[in-house]
C-alpha cells in the first residue's frame, strides 16, 4: 500500500510517517502544494493524507485538482480543529474522511486503513486476523465462522485494535475514538476496561486466541502472545 | 430627573422669587413716586393758602372740590411750616398760619383713591406681563432645551445599545452645537477603537489558540509513537499516558477558548430547527459507563439553535452532570417543548449562582478547566435561550428554556 502525506509540519510529517511505517504502508512525503501536485501527477496511490493549511496553496485546490483528474485515491483531509467549514467542504468535495488536529496516531491509523479497505477490495470489506473475521460493511464478527454478538462500542473497539495491530494504544486514545474528544472530559477510564473486558470474554468463549493484550498504566495491544 | 427638568426647575424657582422681589419693588416705587406727585401738589395748594393770606390776610373759606378738601381751625399757639399726615384713603399737609395775630391751623386732604386705582393697574398690568413671561419662557425653554439635547439623547441611547461584539447599530446625535458634535464624535471614535481592540485580541486568541494546535499534534504524535518503541519499561509507558492525558486536557481547553471566541464573534448565528432528543439519547451510555444511574424523560421538540452549538450545549450540560457527581449519583434529563432540563445528584450544598457561569471559575478541584459552564451560557446568549441553576437538597439542576 502506497500513501501520501501532504503536511507542512516535519514534527506531524515524522510521527505520522514513522507510525504508518509501522503499518506496512510506503510512505511518501510533500511539504508544500507544488511538491503534492508533482507527486500526485506522477505517481499513483492508495490513500492520500491530506492537510488543508499548506503553505504556497490550499489542500481544498489539490483536492479539487485530485478530483477532477478523476484519480480513485482515497483522500484524508486532515485540518485544524474547529474547522467545521473545512470539514464540510472537504467532504462535499469528494473526501473519504476527515480528521482533527491534533489527533491520535492509533485514530488516523483505523481512518487509513478503513479508507484503504473501502478502496481497495471493492465492497469486500473484510478485516481479518487468524480465525477472527470482521465484516465492516454488514458489521458482523465471526470466530472461525461462528457470529459473535458485540455492542456497538465492542465492536468499534475490536475495528480499531484490528486497524492498529501489534502498537500499543492508549486509555486516551481509546477514549477518544469511543466517544469523540468532546466527551473525554472525565479522565475517568474505567469505562474502557469494562469494554475491554467483555470483548475478550466474548472472543475467546467464542474460541479466539487470546490477543487483546493489557499493556500496564498505558492501555492495550492487539498482538499474537 | 432630567437635566433640563434640573435645571428648569432650579431657573424658574429663582426667576419667581426673583419677580416677587421685583414687583414688591417696583410696586413700592411707584408708590413713592405718586405720593412724592400728591404732596409736591399739596405743597402748591400750602403756597396758594399763604399767598391768600398775604394778600387779603383772611382765610378762604374751607371748601371740598373733587378730591380735595381744605378746613381750617384757629388753634392758639400752633406753629409748625409743613407736616404731612396719611389718613386711610387720604394725604394731608398741615401747617400754622397766622391771620390778623391769630394761629389758625389749616388742614388741606387730597383722597388718595385715583393714586391707588392707578397703582393698582400697573400692578395687574405688571403682574400680568411677568405672568404671560414666565409661561413663554418655559415653553420656550422647554422646547430649546429639547431641541437642543436631543443629540445628546441620542449618543447616550447609543452608547445604551453598545455592544463590544455586537454591530454599532444606529450613531451618535450630529449636533451644531460644538460640544455636542464632540461628544457625539469622541464616543463613536471611543467605541469604534474598543471593538477594534476588542476585534483585535479576539483574533489574538483565535490565532494563539490556532497556533497552538500543531505543536500539540506533533507532542500527540510523538507520545503515540514513542509507546510503540519497544525498550519502554511500564514506568516509562506510564508516564507517556499521564503526558497524553495532559495535552489532551490542554487541546480541549484551546478547543474551549476558541468555541468561546468564536461564539463572540457571531460565527454561530445561523440557526435552524434541531431535535435534541437524539443527541442526548446518544450520550446515555457514556453517562452509564462512569457508573452512574441515568433517566431520560423526553418529549421530541425542536429547538432553534445552531447544529454545532446544539452539540456543544448538550455535551457541555451532560459532562457537567457527569463530572460533577458523586459514586453512584444520577442523572435525570428531561426534554419537554421549548425546555431542557438536567438534573444530577451531587456535593450537598448549591454553587454560587454569581459564579457559575463566569470562565475558570471552579467551586470545587475538578479536571474540568472551569469553561464548560461558559460555553453553555454563551450559547443561550447568542441562540436567545435561558439558562438558569436550581439546588435542592443534594440535587443541582440545570434548566435550559428555548
Amino acid at each position: 500500500m502506497k500513501l501520501l502525506i501532504v503536511e507542512d509540519e516535519p514534527g506531524l510529517l515524522d510521527s505520522m510517517t514513522a507510525y504508518l511505517s509501522l503499518e506496512d504502508y510506503t510512505c511518501e512525503s510533500a511539504m508544500t502544494y507544488a511538491e503534492a501536485l508533482e507527486k500526485i501527477d506522477l505517481y499513483a496511490y492508495d490513500c492520500i493524507l491530506l492537510d488543508i493549511m499548506l503553505p504556497g496553496g490550499d489542500g481544498l485546490a489539490l483536492l479539487r485538482e485530485l478530483k477532477t483528474n478523476r484519480k480513485t485515491e482515497g483522500v484524508l483531509i486532515i485540518s485544524a480543529k474547529n474547522k467545521l467549514e473545512d470539514k464540510i467542504t472537504g467532504l462535499q468535495m469528494g473526501a473519504d474522511d476527515y480528521l482533527a488536529k491534533p489527533f491520535h496516531l492509533p485514530e488516523l491509523g483505523a481512518r487509513v486503513a478503513a479508507i484503504i479497505r473501502r478502496k481497495q477490495f471493492g465492497g469486500n470489506n473484510l478485516l481479518e486476523y487468524q480465525e477472527i473475521q470482521v465484516d465492516t460493511q454488514g458489521r458482523t464478527v465471526k470466530v472461525s465462522g461462528t457470529p459473535v454478538t458485540l455492542t456497538k462500542k465492542e465492536y468499534a473497539l475490536l475495528v480499531y485494535l484490528l486497524s492498529n495491530r501489534n502498537k500499543v494504544i492508549s486509555k486516551s486514545a481509546l477514549a477518544e475514538h469511543l466517544w469523540g474528544d468532546n466527551m473525554d472530559m472525565v479522565d475517568n477510564y474505567d469505562f474502557i476496561y469494562t469494554h475491554v473486558k467483555n470483548l475478550r470474554k466474548k472472543l475467546l468463549d467464542a474460541g479466539a486466541g487470546d490477543y487483546l493484550q493489557s499493556v500496564y498504566g498505558v492501555g492495550y495491544k492487539w498482538t499474537t502472545p | 430627573m432630567k437635566l433640563a427638568a434640573t435645571y428648569q426647575r432650579f431657573y424658574f424657582a429663582l426667576l419667581a422669587v426673583l419677580l416677587v422681589l421685583g414687583c414688591l419693588a417696583y410696586y413700592l416705587t411707584i408708590r413713592y413716586v405718586l405720593i412724592h406727585q400728591v404732596d409736591n401738589d399739596l405743597r402748591i395748594e400750602q403756597q396758594e393758602i399763604q399767598d391768600f393770606v398775604r394778600l387779603h390776610d383772611s382765610l378762604p373759606a374751607p371748601s371740598r372740590y373733587r378730591d380735595q378738601r381744605l378746613e381750617w381751625a384757629p388753634r392758639p399757639g400752633y406753629r409748625e411750616r409743613r407736616h404731612f399726615v396719611d389718613d386711610d384713603d387720604d394725604r394731608s399737609i398741615q401747617f400754622s398760619i397766622q391771620v390778623k395775630g391769630e394761629d389758625y391751623a389749616v388742614t388741606i386732604s387730597k383722597s388718595l383713591e385715583e393714586t391707588e386705582d392707578l397703582l393698582w393697574i400697573i400692578l395687574w398690568v405688571t403682574a400680568g406681563s411677568i405672568g404671560v413671561l414666565l409661561v413663554g419662557l418655559f415653553l420656550g425653554n422647554r422646547l430649546l432645551l429639547r431641541r437642543i439635547w436631543q443629540p445628546f439623547y441620542q449618543t447616550l441611547d447609543y452608547l445604551h445599545r453598545f455592544s463590544l461584539s455586537g454591530p454599532r447599530n444606529g450613531g451618535t446625535g450630529t449636533s451644531n452645537i460644538d460640544e455636542f458634535a464632540l461628544l457625539g464624535r469622541s464616543v463613536e471614535d471611543m467605541t469604534a477603537k474598543m471593538q477594534r481592540d476588542y476585534m483585535a485580541l479576539q483574533q489574538f486568541t483565535d490565532h494563539a489558540a490556532h497556533e497552538m494546535q500543531t505543536p500539540l499534534a506533533v507532542i500527540k504524535g510523538k507520545l503515540d509513537l514513542m509507546m510503540q518503541e519497544p525498550g519502554s519499561g511500564p514506568r516509562q509507558l506510564e508516564q507517556m499516558q499521564q503526558l497524553l492525558q495532559s495535552v489532551n486536557r490542554l487541546s480541549r481547553l484551546n478547543q474551549s477558548l476558541l468555541l468561546l471566541t468564536r461564539i463572540e464573534n457571531r460565527q454561530f448565528i445561523e440557526k435552524e430547527p434541531v431535535a435534541l432528543e437524539p443527541l442526548l439519547a446518544e450520550k446515555q451510555d457514556w453517562i452509564r459507563e462512569h457508573r452512574l444511574e441515568v433517566t431520560m424523560d423526553m418529549e421530541p421538540g425542536m429547538a432553534n439553535i445552531h447544529p454545532f452549538l446544539a452539540e456543544s450545549l448538550v455535551n457541555n450540560l451532560v459532562g457537567n452532570a457527569v463530572r460533577h457527581n458523586i459514586p453512584g449519583g444520577k442523572v435525570l434529563v428531561t426534554l419537554r417543548p421549548g425546555l431542557l432540563s438536567i438534573r444530577n445528584t451531587g456535593r450537598a450544598e448549591p454553587l454560587d449562582p454569581a459564579r457559575l457561569f463566569q470562565r475558570f471559575q471552579k467551586q470545587h478541584p475538578s479536571e474540568g478547566a472551569g469553561l464548560g459552564l461558559a460555553i453553555v451560557k454563551e450559547i443561550a446568549d447568542i441562540s436567545g435561550m435561558e439558562v438558569r441553576y436550581g439546588y435542592e437538597a443534594g440535587t443541582h439542576t440545570f434548566t435550559v428554556t428555548f
